[in-house]
């Protein structure tokens, strides 16, 4: 088990260089000067710019760049260098725009993204699993399929769409009609009540409609893969005996099929979670969510090229650790599953 | 099949038995249906896909041949702006409303569509040539090209795909057709790893030794003998493939980050429809149902096409 971790994670190192490559190549091959970006007032003279440039060590090699942004700079031996202690000691720089430190900005709003995202998770396995077995067990009836409509739908359906589809409809049509109508973004209400009830209920309300839409991916994957995977393991012949033993077909399915058939629902976790960083972006964006997704898609309008690449590195890094925590999970989970 | 042992042990031969034999014989060496003709005849039954493939052909010839006349015969233009009717509904003139700067919708959504499709179809042709070549390369060659290729397959892979074209769409200012090729190629190594696990299967069975052994050229041994049996895989792909790009096309144009306007596609037409709530609700539908029909059908046709494609899921619904 340790080896096995320890494997994965020395085989997770060359595929981040290579992320930080792609990513800082892709970067800096960007139009545009960072330096004439951070003083547009036309009062700051050539020199200074200069100055500014030599400090910020954009005039250096490439290459030199790069190390300095990986690892700092200390190894220049430069004085007139802006010390940098480089992204894998945690040093992301500062952002260009908001002139402070890029982590500080990141782990502001680290905690909203993830609420969305756990929450979607959570809400689509909930969902999807049920639908899944159910499924499964009416094989070939009106409810499967049904199903298999709605998850054939809800992957075609452009999630930023569904998402203004809720909020014309919840938001903006309903209070035009009188109705309770939802929030249509923000994680909460700016001029909300005092009380402690109230506050929960205005998170909930603000939290709920973009982490349902957000959960419509992980609701279309998972109940698929459950179908098929009660669908297989109701073929065994432990299921035969379980019926021969004139156990209930309630039992059976819910109680010894579903065991089974949940296991590799663990390597539907890594993909699962990719994605959702995805359709984090353009969720967060369409309801004004204050998290990651958001802050990615600004700075890359505001060209603020460290917190781009931070944006990459921690989203890289993200995937490759659900990745991995998704195949150690299925080894933990299923003793056939060896993992050397 | 008795007939014909008769005539041969009997040795008689008239005319008419004769016939008779050789008609028997050629039934004994007909060949069995082939794997596309089984595959054709399963979707030739399968309605489902065969309406999705309907609707989408229907789609596609009102965007892209149909375009022209239809706006004309209306009267209305994708680029004619009238400020007066902005946001206003459907109308006689109009027949899905007007947007902001008072555009025929309906003319917009028919030309946003021809470039939408294109840039899914291109891209989806640029995904798979891309994907197989390396799959192949990969999965023939095997050892050091094979870890260096899945080396940068898991990096490009392990980076959230739309952060990826984010940045790159920023960077570049794509047009339609630069935007096709960039995302053709950044997305083609799903299909590269499906199609190099499917070289490591067939290049181990004995036909493939067998022609080895006899001395067969590399470049026929992978096009003759083994790439036939990636094909299906690949054409199961196709349909899901371009799905994924209009999705992805669709999400990035809304963003402000794709194609820009006045070109009109699906995507960016929804581009400032958040502030269009109360103003235009019709601006928000549309766009958005054309992209979810068009891509409906596609997965549709994707699910249609493994069912009659892969042997092992016949008949399994």
């Amino acid at each position: 088990m340790t080896r096995y971790l320890l494997r994965r994670l020395l085989q997770a190192i060359p595929t981040f260089f290579g992320i930080t490559l792609l990513t800082f190549f892709i970067v800096h091959s960007a139009p545009g000067d960072p330096v004439l970006q951070q003083t547009f007032d036309p009062n700051i003279s050539k020199a200074a710019r200069e100055e500014l440039r030599r400090r910020l060590g954009v005039d250096e090699p490439i290459l030199a760049q790069y190390v300095s942004w990986l690892i700092g700079n200390e190894w220049r031996r430069d004085p007139d260098l802006l010390p940098r202690r480089g992204i894998l000691r945690g040093d992301f720089g500062n952002s260009l725009n908001e002139k402070r430190p890029v982590l500080q900005m990141i782990s502001e709003r680290l905690g909203a993204t993830l609420l969305l995202t756990g929450t979607a998770t959570v809400i689509g396995y909930l969902v999807g699993v049920p639908i899944g077995v159910y499924a499964a067990v009416k094989r070939g009836r009106l409810f499967d399929s049904l199903s298999r409509v709605l998850s054939v739908v809800l992957n075609a359906v452009p999630g930023f769409w569904l998402s203004l589809v809720v909020i014309l409809l919840f938001a903006v049509k309903f209070r035009e009609w009188g109705l309770p109508a939802i929030p249509s973004g923000g994680m909460y209400t700016l001029t909300a009540g005092s009380s402690r009830g109230s506050d929960l209920m205005d998170r909930l309300i603000h939290l709920l409609p973009p982490a349902l839409v957000l959960a419509t991916g992980p609701i279309a994957s998972v109940s698929r893969l459950m179908r098929t995977q009660v669908l297989e393991v109701i073929r065994q012949d432990y299921i035969r005996s379980a019926r021969a033993r004139g156990l209930r077909e309630r039992t059976i399915h819910f109680r010894h099929a579903l065991r089974n058939a949940l296991i590799p629902l663990a390597t539907l976790l890594g993909p699962t979670l990719t994605g959702l960083v995805g359709g984090a972006v353009i969720t967060e964006t369409v309801w004004s969510w204050p998290g990651l997704g958001r802050l990615f898609v600004n700075a890359n309008f505001q060209r603020d090229y460290p917190v781009i690449l931070a944006g990459f590195v921690i989203g890289a890094v993200g995937v490759i650790l659900g990745n991995l925590l998704s195949d150690v999970l299925y080894g933990v989970i299923d003793p056939r599953v060896s993992l050397s | 099949m008795a007939e014909l042992e008769q005539s041969v042990i009997a040795g008689v031969s008239s005319a008419s038995q004769r016939a008779r034999a050789r008609q028997a014989r050629i039934d004994l060496e007909r060949e069995s249906p082939g794997y596309w003709a089984t595959a054709f005849y399963a979707l030739r039954r399968d309605r489902l896909t065969l309406s999705a493939f309907a609707v989408l052909l229907v789609m596609a010839l009102l965007c892209v041949a149909l375009a022209g006349p239809i706006t004309n015969r209306l009267g209305v233009s994708p680029t004619d702006t009238d400020p007066f009717i902005s946001f206003e509904g459907p109308s006689r003139e109009h027949i899905l409303g007007v947007d902001e700067v008072g555009r025929d919708q309906l003319a917009r959504l028919l030309y946003g569509g021809r470039v939408s499709l294109g840039i899914g179809f291109f891209a989806a042709i640029i995904i798979l040539t891309l994907g197989m070549a390396v799959g192949t390369l990969a999965g023939y060659y095997g050892r050091l090209v094979d870890d260096v290729i899945m080396w940068f397959i898991n990096t490009i892979n392990s980076v959230p795909f739309i952060l990826l074209l984010l940045i790159v769409a920023l960077l570049f200012k794509p047009n339609a057709t630069t935007l096709t090729i960039f995302v053709g190629l950044i997305s083609w190594t799903n299909i590269s790893r499906i199609v190099r696990g499917q070289i490591f299967q067939v290049k181990g069975m004995e036909y493939v030794t067998a022609a080895h052994a006899i001395g067969t050229p590399t470049w026929v041994l992978i096009s003759r003998h083994i790439l036939p049996n990636v094909i299906p895989v690949v054409i199961i792909f196709s349909a899901q493939v371009i799905g994924g790009v209009i999705l992805i096309e669709s999400a990035l144009s809304f963003l402000g980050l794709g194609v820009q306007p006045p070109t009109a596609t699906w995507g960016n037409m929804l581009n400032k429809a958040t502030s269009y709530f109360t103003l235009g609700p019709h601006l928000v539908i549309w766009p958005g149902l054309f992209i979810t029909i068009t891509v409906l059908c596609l997965y549709v046709i994707g699910d249609g096409l493994r069912d009659a494609l892969d042997p092992t899921m016949r008949g399994a619904r």
